[in-house]
């Protein structure tokens, strides 16, 4: 197992450094726009554009830029963002609390209530229960996050007044985003769920425990229950691991300073520094998240061995 | 056992709600000060990035001019009054400008606004090295700034030329304290600021907002703007970098925000909201289509001028704007000194039949009768338009295409970001362009038709000596009535070559909770807040 876990995480780091690279050349070379530009405005001489260049190091050699932010990296130094002129480590620092806030709140509200939902649905299937959930469960997977995050703000906050639109002051501004998050994550959890539960109540274990006189409570959620997760893990592995890149439609719905924003705009500004900075965040969120999920395979499904 | 877990769930949501709603009173309230005084909050997306003016590329937000005091400021006829500068007086051959400075100004660190203070701004502004976007055109214009040696708040800028957009220049230089930056140094200076203007910064939080508090020292504030010359009324500022449209707006109805932006297709909910009274105005912006004049057939002008005869701008501000925009047929909008509204009448209105008549007269004929034109030599004819991402655009691009399907032109939208448009027009290769420009002097104007910033700023490649002339002449010329004559000549001119077709000058339209007493919006959009307050008597 340990022999795994090192061998994933060499080729993780080597996969992270890929990434780097290509975002790096990239940057630089296919996507338009470039930061002196942005920086200097329409009205800006050439040589002022220059100088800003030269000022941001990107009068250097595409290469020589690489080898600069590489070395840099390898000490944690990811240079200065162009935008805020401050450190883009302490900057991404800074944000990542908010997002770590929306992303394992939302998976933690949305697998719960997934799970619950997806396992009663699968008892009661073809029942009205059944039936009503489903139906909700395909509206709220369908609906997209920008709209769901405006409704609940126009119900909750300009409607009812219970709770505010943005911010980041009070727990309170985190319910209704992580509840926009959460009912997408809940929808698909309980589906998948639901499909699996009934998939395994149709065993023959569970034949065999239910003719053992097990009750119906302890066959599902000891036996039942547990052969679900397997999937399950799966999905909240690679949420999290999204998530922590930054739900960006719902930061930017909320005013949640979190790393999805950071991003976005790093990108609409070609601030460099800030687009690597949180890209290698991004790669290095879910390489680790999907390490974690195959290691838990091992503990929820004791025939799988890696060694 | 169902019907006892169902009832304690309830309990649990019921308790969660008395809860969430007490406390989301006692949020909304705290946002709230008693009496005179109090918060105002704001959005302002634009301003979230380094409060260093030597760094920062955004100048024109809330934040700056709420930590900086300015040199000049505009007054609501669009002329300098002076806020830092007390009087001042040009040479005559426009060489050099004397600037006697007020006495009691000071920054936030209690060093005075004096002489040598505001000359190491402007000598930073002016060295190519600092690489300053506020400024830029100072550098090789100030050869040097002298403080007076018997009267140390009496500066003089030397210049190499006349230059006539030098007050506008000097009202959008915030003034930092220099004692600040050099002990601060320009890695730190951006999240620690000093400055002597009306607040100073409390709490930054990048990416979210910035808290200030009142400079209870301020008493400067401009006569010709403030009746009370500080401290400001408010306790705190509190500028916010929301950029969601209908968060913004949904924050503003809920009073989490105090002023903001509207959308124009909200306007009917916010104006029927009690609680929010809506300014209108018009921004410092124009839209146009530019044509590529290097590249044929753009370079005849009868066939860009077919083009603006067939364009119908009411449509274009109705399908865009709603009709809250201003259409204009000049290069500079209404809200640039330099607008003259007498040329309106020399520009071409929408004339659909004129516009066929040219096209026919140029020989792009329906030659195959499908109601599209071909090209003189018979071939099929497609215009592309390069159209930037957005709505705005969008809905602008689709009107065009309407207008000049009307009239036989065959258009093709090409939709990209601004800076992919912006990058091909570098190339030369393009043909026509929807952009826009926003900025506050005529002098805008060299930046794109010089013909050295071809293959930059001059996105349609057109230049004439007759043009340049023009331009050097009223960029140089520190008499405004002389030089509102150049500018209306230049426009005139601009007008008859129709490189740009001159659409929309776009509406600025601002929500203010009716908490927020005693303030009034420039025409050029300045918020004048200083003198306001929070009441939170209902009255």
């Amino acid at each position: 197992m340990t022999k795994y876990i090192v061998r994933r995480i060499v080729i993780a780091l080597l996969l992270i450094l890929a990434i780097a690279v290509i975002v790096f050349v990239m940057l630089r070379i296919a996507i338009p726009g470039d930061p002196a530009e942005i920086l200097a405005g329409d009205r800006a001489s050439p040589q002022l554009v220059a100088q800003i260049r030269a000022n941001l190091g990107l009068d250097r050699s595409v290469p020589e830029q690489l080898w600069i932010f590489l070395t840099h990296a390898l000490t944690g130094d990811l240079g200065r963002s162009v935008r805020f002129n401050l450190p883009v480590f302490d900057l991404i620092i800074g944000a990542f609390p908010y997002t770590a806030v929306l992303a394992f709140g939302s998976v933690t509200v949305g697998t719960t209530i997934g799970l619950t939902v997806g396992t009663i649905t699968a008892i009661k299937r073809h029942t009205w229960v059944d039936h009503i959930a489903m139906v909700l469960v395909v509206f709220f997977y369908s609906v997209p996050t920008f709209w769901m995050g405006l409704m609940l703000i126009l119900i909750f906050a300009v409607g009812l007044r219970v709770l505010p639109v943005q911010g980041t002051g009070s727990w309170q501004n985190f319910v209704l985003p992580i509840a926009t998050l959460s009912l997408g994550q809940t929808a698909l959890i309980a589906r998948l769920t639901r499909a699996n539960m009934i998939e395994t109540l149709n065993a023959a274990y569970i034949q065999t425990g239910r003719s053992k006189g097990l009750s119906e409570r302890r066959i599902i959620l000891m036996h039942a229950l547990r052969n679900t997760l397997i999937p399950i893990i799966t999905i909240v592995g690679l949420s999290i691991g999204g998530l922590l890149g930054g739900a960006v439609i719902t930061e930017s719905i909320f005013g949640i300073p979190g790393v999805g924003r950071l991003a976005i705009d790093a990108i609409l500004d070609r601030d460099y520094p800030m687009v690597q900075g949180t890209v290698l965040l991004v790669a290095g969120a879910f390489v680790f998240m999907n390490l974690v999920v195959d290691v838990l395979y091992v503990y929820v499904d004791p025939r799988i061995r890696y060694d | 056992m169902f019907s006892r877990r169902k009832s304690r769930n309830l309990g649990i949501l019921l308790a969660a709600l008395v809860l969430s709603t007490v406390l989301g009173a006692f949020a909304q309230a705290s946002t709230e000060t008693a009496g005179k005084g109090g918060k105002m909050v704001v959005a302002d997306p634009a301003s979230n990035g380094s409060l260093d003016p030597f760094v920062a590329s955004w100048h024109d937000g809330w934040v700056m001019y709420a930590i900086y005091s300015t040199l000049f400021v505009q007054d609501k006829d669009l002329n300098y009054q002076g806020f830092l500068a007390d009087t001042w007086e040009a040479a005559p051959d426009g060489k050099s400008l004397t600037i006697h400075l007020i006495h009691n100004a000071k920054f936030t660190d209690g060093t005075p606004v004096d002489g040598a203070a505001v000359k190491w701004n402007l000598d930073k502004y002016a060295d190519k090295d600092t690489g300053a976007t506020a400024g830029a055109d100072l550098v090789g214009l100030l050869t040097s700034t002298t403080v007076d040696p018997n009267d140390p708040y009496t500066i003089t800028l030397n210049l190499n030329a006349d230059y006539a957009p030098l007050y506008y220049e000097l009202a959008a230089l915030e003034i930092v304290s220099p004692t600040a930056y050099q002990k601060e140094g320009k890695d730190n200076f951006g999240t620690a600021p000093v400055g002597a203007g009306p607040f100073e910064l409390e709490k930054l939080t990048p990416n979210s907002d910035i808290l200030m508090k009142r400079n209870p020292d301020f008493d400067w504030a401009p006569k010709s703007l403030y009746s009370d010359p500080g401290p400001v009324g408010l306790d705190e500022l509190d500028v916010n970098f929301l950029d969601e449209d209908q968060t913004v707006l949904a924050a503003l109805q809920t009073g989490e925000l105090t002023a903001a932006g509207i959308p124009a297709a909200n306007l009917t909910d916010v104006e029927n909201d009690p609680n929010i009274t809506v300014s209108k105005g018009a921004l410092q912006e124009i839209r146009y289509v530019g044509f590529n004049t290097s590249k044929a057939p753009w370079d005849n002008v009868k066939l860009r001028q077919a083009f603006a005869y067939a364009t119908d701008r009411d449509e274009v501000n109705q399908i865009a704007y709603n009709g809250l925009a201003t259409p204009i047929y000049q290069p500079l909008p209404p809200t640039i000194w330099g607008n003259n509204p007498a040329l309106d009448a020399n520009s071409y209105h929408f004339d659909p039949d004129k516009a066929k008549q040219m096209l026919d007269d140029l020989g792009y004929k329906d030659v195959d009768g499908d109601g599209m034109r071909e090209t003189p030599d018979g071939k099929p004819w497609d215009v592309p338009l390069a159209v930037p991402e957005g709505d705005e655009y969008a809905h602008m691009a689709q009107a065009l295409q309407g207008e000049w399907n009307n009239v036989g032109i065959p258009v093709q939208i090409n939709t990209m970001s601004v800076d992919a448009l912006k990058a091909l027009t570098q190339t030369g290769k393009h043909d026509l362009f929807l952009l826009y420009y926003g900025y506050g002097d005529p002098s805008i104007l060299t930046y794109f038709f010089a013909p050295d910033r071809k293959g930059g700023s001059n996105r349609a490649w057109f230049s004439s000596d007759e043009l340049t002339a023009l331009l050097t002449k009223a960029d140089s010329d520190l008499n405004q009535t002389t030089r509102y004559q150049t500018i209306t000549q230049l426009s005139q001119y601009v007008i008859d070559q129709s490189p740009w077709i001159f659409l929309e000058n776009p509406p600025s339209l601002t929500g203010v909770r009716k908490e927020l007493k005693n303030w009034s919006i420039l025409p050029n959009q300045t918020f004048l807040f200083w003198n306001s307050y929070i009441d939170s008597s209902g009255s």
